[in-house]
């Protein structure tokens, strides 16, 4: 093997390896990101769910007594 | 009343073509008020009134939520018009399909499931974009399974709130409503002109 092709193939070699780099790297940010933004919808959605939750629950039932709230004829 | 404001019986898919380019049938399609379920045994149409009638109750359904905050959930349409060869249908498994005449074979009667719920996501609601547009979809329909899970969690209080309103536009004689012994709906007629 010649000076030259071993060059070669060292800078292919480093050349490959970059790339795997950045692949590895560019992905771990895309699910760290898209973990993050998951989380923050979750935890959104839960207080969101929670205060429409109670909201709902003060409304009376239909089967409460009092006001009728089932129509009939 | 539903005979008096009706279209006089529909047979089948001729008469309801007829009176479709007549303007006296209208087909009602999914809106931001209601939902149709799918029907086995009548046709998602009805007169301009009853239509007209639908528009209004989810006005004031959705005034009522607004009042208390709440999301703008949709009631759900189980079934429209009738024709003859669905009452018969319908009069083998269900007791309360009239061996005569149904008020449903006329256009102007409907019944509205009061244990369903849909939420109506509006655009404004919708989750602001990420980075990534497969995650985008994908959240937004999630948070809109969380609502209609709700609102089946809490389908009594709605069917309180929903009761309430139509008691009001029964009051103002816009409408006459049965609640349906065995089956989980409000059985409306149109009573008024819109």
């Amino acid at each position: 093997m010649t000076s030259n092709t071993r060059t070669l193939l060292i800078a292919g070699l480093l050349v490959v390896a970059t790339g795997m780099a950045l692949y590895f790297y560019a992905e771990h940010r895309t699910q760290t990101g898209i973990a993050a933004y998951q989380e923050t919808f979750r935890a959104e959605l839960d207080e969101a769910l929670e205060r429409q939750a109670l909201a709902i629950s003060k409304l009376r039932k239909n089967t409460n007594s009092g006001e009728r709230a089932t129509p009939t004829m | 009343m539903a005979r008096a404001r009706g279209v006089g019986r529909v047979a089948g898919e001729a008469d309801i073509q007829e009176l479709l380019a007549d303007n006296r049938l209208v087909a009602l399609t999914d809106t931001q008020y209601y939902h149709l379920q799918e029907m086995d045994y009548s046709v998602p149409y009805l007169t301009p009134d009853a239509a007209a009638l639908l528009r209004l109750l989810g006005e004031r359904l959705h005034e009522k939520l607004a009042e208390h905050d709440l999301p703008q959930y949709r009631y759900v349409i189980s079934s429209g018009l009738r024709t003859g060869d669905n009452q018969r249908a319908l009069r083998r498994i269900n007791p309360n399909a009239t061996s005569g005449v149904s008020s449903h074979e006329f256009g102007t009667t409907l019944d509205i499931v009061y244990h369903k719920y849909r939420y109506g996501a509006l655009p404004e609601d919708r989750l602001p974009d990420t980075p990534y547009p497969f995650l985008n979809d994908r959240l937004e329909m999630l948070r809109v399974q969380a609502y209609d899970a709700l609102g089946m969690r809490y389908w009594q209080e709605l069917q309180g709130l929903l009761g309430r309103v139509l008691i009001e536009l029964q009051e103002e004689g816009k409408v006459l409503v049965i609640l349906e012994r065995g089956q989980p709906v409000f059985h409306i007629t149109v009573a008024d002109d819109f």
